[in-house]
């Protein structure tokens, strides 16, 4: 019969939003109990999608040049937001790591995950009300449904009720 | 007339440069200089890659190793950021004890030969695939005229007008096939025309109901009403739209996994100054090495079976429009095609001048 379930890498997707920062526990609770890497991954949306994207991250692993100095500004301000946000809560969680990249987000979280071999996405369902959101694309769905390992999509108590999708 | 080897070599029309064993410039001809400036003293990596790091293939390299002539192919980044590809060629400079003191590069644009062949392998998978497909549509226009010929020998109107269906579905396949044929073989320029997104979107579905119903496939649309009408060639996008749907029906049909499909087809706003088409199947889906190449097969290897000429076409057109393609993909799981456009003018034109363009296309006789 199978062997215990082992999770080497965790990712965890934010857009700041209630449902993220509901994601963001279950994901370092997650990464406590298995061991596991944590890797915290921001998407920002491009000033121009339809040219090619970039990325940063806070230990660089790899790096692509922004296409201009407003975008590796909006990087930057994003790194450090996600370092504010976040590293306070990691306490003995020492094996992270934080990127931002641009992009449509269901895709650099998709190209993420392969490139890093995340075995488990931990994203929030539903993200930002309407009226906040830069980009309008399905995100959670299309993660949940596209991405090559499982994906745990999380709604927050304030977002009707308490729940948990789970889509391998 | 007084030529000195210098203003030869500077006069050249390839790049021409000398490096050190740091790999730093020591020389540079004119050529060279007029694209990159003076880059005396700085690392060839940084100067035509934009790197900070040694190029793992690097003729240069090589020859300093070896003392050897060495060729190869690689591609230059423009200080515009424009890439070009050239053919290198290296060769040392040995000091009086034979050992190698710098290397001379020389670098020759070979884009347009690139581009040509690409154009002679397009060209050459594109009959392929017509073939292909031309024969699948005969046959099936055989067996419709068959079945229409044993309905009027049997004088049975019913079987008869199901041949007839059978014909008529071949001859909507070969209307399709011809005008990718048509579409692929030029460079068309976009006629733009103020259009909405939501009404081609809705003609491209209502389109394919009765082929979607027929397949058992249910084709479902999910359409902002609030994008506004934007500037794009009508006709391209239709055909785009049209590439997009036919292929996820295709995918479905030939999904024996799973009992039902589903096709959805989405216009909507993709942020505050881009909207976006997208056709999603649940499919069979596609494996990473093929998605990774969906576009450049048809230019370098057998071509990704079973999407014809529509795919390149839809790349044809997005590029055209300045827009962007995005695939996601997952095997047994199904693929979403999404495509990018600017809101307000999807090339650079103001709306205002779409009449005088599409009077300069006229008269191009541009079909």
């Amino acid at each position: 019969m199978g062997g215990s379930i082992v999770y080497k890498n965790i990712l965890f997707c934010t857009d700041f939003s209630n449902d993220a920062h509901m994601a963001f526990v279950h994901a370092l609770d997650l990464s406590r109990k298995y061991r596991a890497k944590l890797y915290l991954l921001h998407i920002i949306s491009s000033q121009n999608p339809c040219s090619t994207s970039s990325e940063t991250s806070h230990t660089p692993v790899s790096s692509e040049e922004p296409s201009d100095e407003s975008e590796r500004q909006m990087q930057q301000q994003a790194l450090k937001a996600m370092i504010k946000q976040y590293v306070n809560e990691l306490d003995e969680q020492d094996d992270y790591d934080i990127q931002v990249r641009t992009g449509s987000p269901d895709i650099k979280i998709i190209q993420f995950a392969r490139q890093f071999q995340i075995d488990m996405i931990v994203l929030g369902a539903q993200g930002r009300p309407e009226k906040d959101r830069r980009i309008f694309i399905h995100t959670a769905a299309n993660v949940s449904k596209f991405a090559p390992c499982q994906v745990i999509a999380i709604r927050s108590p304030r977002n009707q009720g308490t729940d948990t999708e789970t889509a391998l | 007339m007084d030529l000195s080897f210098k203003m030869v070599i500077d006069l050249l029309p390839i790049y021409v440069t000398i490096q050190d064993q740091d790999l730093r410039y020591i020389f540079a001809n004119q050529t060279f200089r007029n694209d990159f400036g003076d880059v005396f003293g700085q690392h060839c990596y940084a100067v035509v890659k934009g790197s900070q790091e040694r190029c793992q293939q690097c003729p240069v390299q090589k020859t300093l190793t070896d003392k050897k002539v060495h060729t190869g192919e690689g591609t230059i980044r423009l200080p515009g950021g424009n890439l070009q590809q050239v053919v290198l060629y290296t060769t040392p400079i040995l000091d009086v004890m034979g050992n190698v003191t710098a290397v001379i590069e020389l670098a020759t644009n070979i884009q347009i030969i690139k581009e040509m062949y690409k154009e002679l392998i397009f060209l050459g998978q594109s009959i392929a695939l017509l073939s292909h497909d031309i024969k699948n549509i005969l046959e099936g226009l055989q067996g419709g005229v068959y079945v229409v010929d044993e309905g009027l020998a049997d004088n049975d109107m019913k079987l008869a007008g199901k041949g007839w269906q059978v014909i008529k579905k071949n001859i909507a396949e070969i209307t399709r096939v011809t005008q990718n044929i048509l579409y692929s073989s030029k460079n068309r320029q976009p006629r733009l025309q103020k259009s909405s997104p939501v009404k081609l979107a809705r003609e491209a579905v209502d389109l394919f109901q009765a082929k979607a119903g027929s397949l058992g496939i249910q084709l479902i649309s999910s359409l902002n009403p609030e994008l506004p009408g934007v500037a794009v060639d009508a006709v391209s996008i239709s055909r785009l739209l049209n590439n997009l749907i036919w292929n996820a029906l295709e995918a479905c049909s030939k999904d024996l996994q799973k009992r039902r499909h589903t096709v959805i087809v989405r216009a909507d706003f993709y942020d505050t100054r881009h909207f976006m088409f997208e056709v999603e199947d649940d499919a069979d889906g596609m494996e990473p090495r093929i998605l990774d190449n969906l576009f450049n097969q048809f230019f370098s290897t057998k071509g990704a079976a079973g999407t014809g000429l529509g795919l390149v076409v839809v790349d044809r057109i997005v590029h055209s429009h300045g827009g962007k393609i995005e695939i996601l993909t997952k095997t047994r799981k199904g693929s979403l095609f999404r495509t990018i456009f600017r809101l307000s003018t999807t090339i650079d034109m103001p709306v205002q001048d779409l009449e005088s363009m599409d009077a300069l296309n006229l008269q191009k006789g541009d079909a």
